[in-house]
């Protein structure tokens, strides 16, 4: 199996003026091509700080990160930018829509950074087709129930046909109902060869998926 | 046209600031139209060459001082007393040229008059308006000294100079008064009609045409006509006069004048004359303009405008710093999904510009419409005096783009201060933080 994503001895510490917050410490991972990987663990552990420097929104303190191969941790913010745009999608847990944007837009806001994207309206009218909203495309997030929300952020993360998924409990704020639709969502999407890493306090969600890592106090537990 | 669209679908948090820069623009525009034209006159040339000239303020004796000579008060030793203290003058080391101000010789001096001639064709009226009159003395290099020229088809300032334009009814006029009169045609020879003191009409002559001389600063008439003034050296023995000397060259002019004024205390005693006081030409404009409250008028004008400048880069600032620190989630969910920070910056700078540009346009066109009704700043006209300057401040279209250019310019100058460097720090702002400060 292809490795996409490889942490090597990853650290991150949170400093302040009086103090510094050990984050994570010796991270070591590997994730194959098409994986569905759980990361679970108690509040404040460090699984959103390792998820948001895998998905290169947050530098390690030390240590390295391979996405395809390539190193990545001596990259310039725009090159960074340019990368997260190309091959990564992110789902969060309060959507993180843009309020004064309608669905259409909101869900074009990756394409917009994207040189020779094509016609982004129909991109994203595909995107929303897929997560069953194309009948919702002028609404504007306020609009929303959640479990819209959540699905109109994950039609978001994969209009520009990323390769990995990134998705910080995308459940989290929906109820059951709402939250299997979404799970649905992600299964399909790894089904169709997407990598997906989520992050979970959700058990049952957990183990629906290929595998499940846990993290204590910002380190990796086997 | 992303823009365009994020403005309209931010139109309800931003219409007030719209309002308020559609306000702006209209009160800039109503401090900056007299301040942009005051600046404007004051550029003007003068018409007359006052770098090197100095005046000398020459006192005579009351009859009662100490000192007072009567057997030189008589008209023919008094005028030679003149004529000495003037040759004295003029072979002073350094001093290129003298001449003599009885009164209403010098321009910028408020005690200038105006005179009403009419243009007679032949004895046809063809316009009547107010004109700037100066008087001087012939043989006295009065042109050469200030520097005025004489304009193409006209004798010489040489020879103007000596022209004596009280008899037989001579006058020069400024080459704006000859083209306002008789339009592509050269001035010199045709007539005016003027109304002498006993109120008859006669006819008068153009002896010559000089280029234009501004009345007073600030004004702006270049119309003037300049007579021989025959009356002052012949009908009763000189008093106080002003010598008016043109320096070789104006450096260190201050010193020069103190040089003069020690030497002149005592070698320009002259029976009853002796010098009283010299100054620049400067110094004589700035004391004519303070006398008229010209420079308390242009003081208030700038301090008004200065405080109001003060007050919209505060204002315009602060409120697109605020605007701008306010969309900091959203350019933290823009970032995440690849937006670079340079694109972040350009974004909100790109959508305010476009704000504060329609807002300025519809300040703009609400303030046409007052302007169509009431006019525009007109600046320091006199009253009654020919306006011959042709510039921008007369044409409507021309002021209103230039004031409206000025005024555009500053408040988006401001625009961009007040957006750049809180965007500039919004794109620096670390993403997972923005993204937190949403949840």
């Amino acid at each position: 199996m292809e490795t996409v994503i490889k942490l090597s001895d990853i650290s991150k510490v949170y400093t302040t003026k009086t103090i510094e917050t050990q984050a994570l410490e010796g991270i070591n991972l590997e994730v194959n091509k098409g994986e569905f990987l759980s990361i679970m663990g108690p509040s404040g552990c460090g699984k959103s700080t390792l998820l948001n420097i895998i998905g290169l929104l947050d530098r390690a303190t030390s240590g390295d990160i391979r996405l395809f191969g390539k190193e990545l941790s001596g990259l310039r913010d725009r090159e960074m930018a340019r990368f997260r745009n190309e091959n990564l999608g992110f789902v969060f847990q309060s959507f993180h829509l843009i309020p004064t944007l309608n669905v259409i837009d909101n869900v074009m806001v990756p394409l917009t950074y994207r040189k020779g994207a094509g016609d982004r309206r129909k991109l994203a009218r595909e995107a929303l087709e897929k997560v069953g909203l194309s009948h919702r495309t002028t609404h504007f997030p306020a609009q929303l129930s959640g479990g819209q929300a959540q699905r109109v952020a994950i039609a978001r993360a994969i209009v520009g046909n990323p390769s990995i998924i990134l998705a910080d409990e995308p459940t989290g704020n929906l109820d059951s109902k709402m939250s299997e639709e979404v799970m649905q969502l992600l299964h399909g999407l790894n089904n169709e060869g997407k990598t997906i890493i989520m992050v979970t306090h959700n058990e049952a969600q957990a183990r629906d998926t290929d595998r499940v890592i846990h993290l204590f106090d910002g380190h990796l537990v086997l | 046209m992303s823009k365009i669209k994020n403005l309209w679908n931010n139109r309800r948090s931003i219409v007030w600031i719209f309002v308020e820069l559609v306000i702006i623009s209209v009160l800039t525009w109503i401090i900056a139209d007299p301040v942009a034209v005051a600046i404007s006159d004051a550029s003007l040339p003068t018409g007359y060459d006052n770098d090197r000239l100095v005046i000398a303020e020459i006192a005579h004796l009351d009859p009662d001082a100490p000192g007072f000579d009567p057997a030189r008060d008589s008209l023919d030793v008094n005028s030679a007393d003149v004529e000495t203290v003037l040759m004295k003058l003029r072979n002073y080391p350094g001093v290129e040229s003298v001449t003599i101000d009885k009164g209403f010789g010098l321009p910028g001096n408020t005690a200038n008059t105006l005179d009403s001639p009419r243009c007679g064709n032949e004895a046809v009226d063809t316009v009547v308006g107010m004109v700037s009159v100066f008087y001087y003395h012939r043989g006295t290099d009065y042109f050469q000294t200030l520097g005025i020229k004489s304009s193409e088809g006209s004798p010489s300032v040489e020879e103007l100079s000596e022209t004596d334009a009280s008899a037989p009814d001579k006058v020069i006029i400024t080459r704006e008064l000859g083209e306002l009169y008789w339009p592509g045609e050269n001035a010199v020879g045709k007539k005016f009609v003027r109304s002498s003191r006993d109120g008859e009409e006669r006819f008068t002559t153009v002896a010559g045409v000089v280029e234009g001389i501004r009345h007073q600063l600030p004004y702006r008439s270049y119309c003037a006509i300049f007579y021989c003034g025959d009356h002052i050296f012949d009908d009763e023995p000189q008093r106080t006069f002003k010598a008016v000397i043109r320096l070789a060259d104006s450096d260190r002019i201050e010193e020069k004048c103190e040089e003069l004024y020690a030497w002149g205390s005592k070698e320009l005693v002259t029976g009853n004359f002796y010098l009283r006081t010299i100054e620049t030409y400067d110094d004589f404009l700035e004391d004519t303009s303070k006398s008229l409250g010209i420079p308390n008028q242009l003081m208030l004008r700038y301090i008004l405008a200065g405080f109001f400048l003060v007050n919209l880069v505060l204002g315009v600032v602060g409120t697109f710093w605020l605007q701008t620190r306010k969309r900091i989630a959203e350019m933290g969910i823009r970032r995440a999904f690849g937006a670079g920070r340079g694109s972040i910056v350009g974004m909100m700078l790109g959508e305010n510009i476009i704000l504060a540009s329609i807002a300025c346009v519809t300040g703009f066109l609400l303030y046409w419409q007052y302007a169509m009704r009431n006019g525009l700043e007109e600046g320091y006209v006199n009253n009654g005096a020919f306006n011959v300057v042709d510039n921008w401040i007369i044409h409507f279209g021309q002021h209103f783009i230039i004031v409206s250019a000025i005024v555009y310019l500053l408040i988006i100058l401001c625009v961009i201060v007040g957006t750049l460097i809180p965007a500039m720090s919004v794109s620096r702002v670390d993403i997972v933080d923005t993204l937190r400060s949403k949840e």
